[in-house]
């Protein structure tokens, strides 16, 4: 087998791996961030919250954003740890649904409604990040 | 040698004196073995240490049912027999079970929380120590904490996969409050369930040294109409070298590439000398 | 940050969680990390133990630990520039880059004999440890995905390269309860199961010799291998380990033995210290992940909180292997 026919097989392979481990929404995700989300592709989502998982040690949010056609679509949206926000004093119930929220983040290579964010911003300033910018010794 | 009357007498009387046993028997709780017999702590409180185990059957139906091609039958641990549903909660009840093959949680190997980790019919374990007892269950591995160090659960409602559980001494009970729940876990293979609302009281009762008797009442105004208990006697594993061993089955589905990959998949590998490696991996499976 | 009001009878309670939240967040993670992290090797020496005892006559060294030295991401270079440095942002706001300090500046590698702080691996070995650290940020195949990410347990090693975590004893046991995972130490000399049983965190069994608690673990898969950096050993390998705990209470070193002829040239030992989280210890997020208990009694004013941990429960794409039994197996 030739380095470049190894190349193809593998990409082919990696595609696959991909599409297997992002056909479906949060449950089927794994946090090796590359594998999962495209760091090529920024995205920012503005919406409504539909529902809070308060899984560690990322949880997700599931929100409603109107496209530019009007139709809503509901977004999964893997955040941070909810044990950092119970540290703080916040609670599931400070995140109900019909709260509007602010998504930066990066797509999904599934190319479904799936991603993962940097920030989540509620309108009076609050975020579902805690202390994670400055978690010592790199990634946490 | 004993006449025919008195033979009569004492036969009656021996079984006029069983039926009353059993009677005592099959009341909710099975009586206890005088309290200087049972294991203590050097606090004086009953020593519930050791690793446990229900037998398999309120893993497959906490409720009486009969033979399935995927159950077999019990008498069911639901006292009065049946769990006291709302209509939306039945309607739950109903489509979980229909699904059950595939929509257990118990497939992903999520934890079963803390009805269903109790009975699942895999072994757990008990540490006590006087201001805790840790509870590490086998399937998935999670651990349980039951505080009884005279601290209450903290502020505001919290969704944890076990609750948050804090316990006090009542004689020989320990008596547990357990809430914090999110609304993942089933009560067992039928599809039984309860909401993020649930509240359990437990009650943990040696009744010889090796039989831990445990009952459960559970309020969730969400799912059921009413309270409701359910009570199922647990096993002290005594064989010798009895230990929980690991069970990550949530691992199961990728620990075929660690720490090397199939050889037959590798791009590059040890020498074609070095069987161990590879041998170890596939062992492992 | 100027906000509109939501409701008005609400509104203080927001604006006080927001500037809780806002301030907070900075304050606690940078004095937390910078207070708690160590730039070398604090190493306990082994000896008599001389402090406290529980009344199974086991030194007590219950309580909250963390490492002083960070994570997994570069096992020979702790607090290094490592791949995962490269890697695309992984969640919350964007990380300052890390220059790679000289290294009076920045801790060993934590592989403390050989001297030269590398891993002794066979050449196909150490590439095999760079395929994998090449291919963390890129890992299109399953087995470049560094198993923590999946929260796999740590291993008997690793597990202590992560988040803070917590040591309980009891008679005949000492257990200890990570992020993800735990591992119990069994100190009445049962017998390790049969080699059929090889475990992510192995089977431990160990006693205590003055203030090291010395342990040989065997079943031992070695699946979740060291690091971000990609080193790993076989399931062949024998491991031998010591923590030894500073009587003084606040401080132990573990130290693992890995020998392993099928990978390495020759053995290894990684050493990595630790220090026990006070009530004093700011929370961080990372070392120190405990919160102060409610009482029901409240206790007289000096008095330190209680501390507690948050359920340990990883949740990270559980896929379809709950090992579910067939038709009437329970």
């Amino acid at each position: 087998m030739t380095r470049r026919q190894f190349r193809f097989i593998a990409s082919v392979a990696a595609g696959i791996f991909g599409a297997v481990v992002c056909l479906a929404p949060h449950l089927d995700a794994h946090h090796a961030f590359a594998a999962e989300f495209d760091a090529n592709k920024p995205v920012t989502l503005v919406g409504t919250l539909t529902k809070v998982a308060w899984v560690n040690p990322h949880g997700w949010i599931y929100v409603d954003v109107a496209g530019k056609d009007g139709k809503v679509v509901n977004w999964s949206v893997e955040f941070g740890s909810p044990n950092a926000l119970l540290r703080r004093g916040l609670r599931k119930s400070d995140f109900p649904p019909g709260t509007k929220v602010t998504v930066k983040g990066y797509l999904a290579k599934s190319g479904k409604p799936v991603a993962n964010a940097s920030t989540v911003v509620l309108p009076d300033g609050r975020s579902l990040f805690a202390g994670s910018s400055t978690t010592p010794g790199g990634q946490p | 040698m004993i006449g025919p009357r008195s033979a009569i007498v004492i036969a009656t009387v021996s079984t006029a004196f069983s039926l009353v046993v059993a009677a005592a028997a099959g009341a909710q709780s099975v009586s206890a073995e005088a309290p200087s017999t049972l294991p203590r702590s050097a606090d004086g409180k009953p020593d519930l240490s050791g690793i446990w185990q229900a037998l398999s059957g309120p893993e497959f139906d906490i409720e009486a049912h009969g033979p399935r091609p995927d159950a077999p039958p019990g008498l069911g641990i639901v006292e009065g027999g049946s769990i006291p549903y709302t209509p939306a909660g039945l309607a739950q009840k109903q489509k979980n079970y229909a699904a059950r093959a595939a929509a257990d949680p118990r497939n992903k190997c999520f934890t079963l929380g803390v009805l269903r980790g109790t009975y699942s019919g895999e072994p757990f374990q008990i540490f006590q120590r006087p201001r805790d007892l840790t509870l590490l269950y086998q399937f998935g591995h999670p651990v349980r904490t039951i505080h009884t160090n005279g601290t209450r659960h903290p502020d505001g409602h919290i969704d944890f996969w076990l609750g948050d559980s804090r316990a006090t001494w009542e004689g020989d009970t320990l008596v547990v409050d357990v809430n914090d729940f999110n609304g993942e876990t089933w009560l067992d293979r039928a599809g039984n369930h309860h909401s993020d609302a649930l509240h359990v009281v437990e009650r943990w009762r040696l009744i010889d040294a090796n039989t831990l008797e445990y009952r459960a009442t559970l309020d969730d105004a969400t799912v059921y109409t009413r309270p409701w208990s359910l009570s199922v006697l647990l096993h002290r594993r005594r064989e010798p070298g009895a230990q929980i061993l690991e069970n990550y089955c949530y691992t199961l589905g990728y620990d075929q590439y660690y720490p090397l990959p199939p050889a037959s998949t590798s791009r590059t590998g040890p020498p074609a000398s070095k069987t161990p490696a590879s041998r170890a991996a596939q062992r492992s499976r | 940050m100027s906000t509109p009001i939501i409701q008005g009878c609400l509104r203080a309670v927001r604006i006080a969680s927001m500037v809780t939240v806002a301030l907070t967040p900075a304050l606690i993670a940078a004095q937390g990390s910078a207070q708690f992290r160590e730039r070398r090797n604090v190493i306990t020496p082994a000896g008599p133990w001389t402090g406290a005892r529980l009344p199974d006559g086991q030194p007590d060294v219950q309580g909250f630990w963390s490492n002083t030295i960070g994570n997994h991401n570069n096992v020979t270079n702790p607090q290094g520039r490592s791949a995962a440095d490269d890697g695309p942002p992984r969640e919350g706001p964007p990380r300052p880059a890390r220059a790679n300090a000289a290294p009076a500046e920045r801790a060993p590698s934590r592989v403390s004999d050989p001297a030269d702080g590398q891993f002794p691996f066979q050449p196909w070995a150490r590439a095999k440890a760079e395929e994998f650290a090449a291919h963390l940020n890129d890992p299109t195949r399953p087995e470049y995905v560094e198993p923590f990410a999946r929260c796999a347990p740590g291993g008997p090693t690793k597990s202590f390269m992560w988040h803070g975590y917590e040591i309980r004893q009891f008679p005949g046991y000492v257990v200890f309860l990570f992020d993800s995972g735990n591992r119990v130490i069994h100190l009445d000399g049962k017998p390790a199961p049969p080699a059929a049983i090889s475990q992510w965190n192995g089977e431990s069994r160990g006693r205590w010799d003055g203030n090291t608690l010395v342990v040989t673990v065997t079943n031992h898969n070695a699946k979740a291998r060291f690091g971000r950096s990609g080193e790993f050993v076989s399931a062949a390998a024998t491991v031998e380990e010591r923590y030894v705990f500073d009587p003084a209470g606040g401080r132990f070193t573990y130290h693992g033995t890995y020998t392993d002829p099928s990978v390495l040239t020759r053995p290894f030992t990684i050493t990595i210290p630790n220090k026990r989280i006070t009530a004093d210890t700011p929370v961080d997020d990372w070392n120190n992940q405990t919160f102060h208990a409610n009482l029901v009694t409240p206790r007289p004013a000096g008095e330190p909180p209680l501390l507690e941990a948050y359920e340990r429960i990883c949740v990270e794409g559980n896929e379809g292997h709950g090992n579910p039994a067939s038709a009437t197996q329970p």
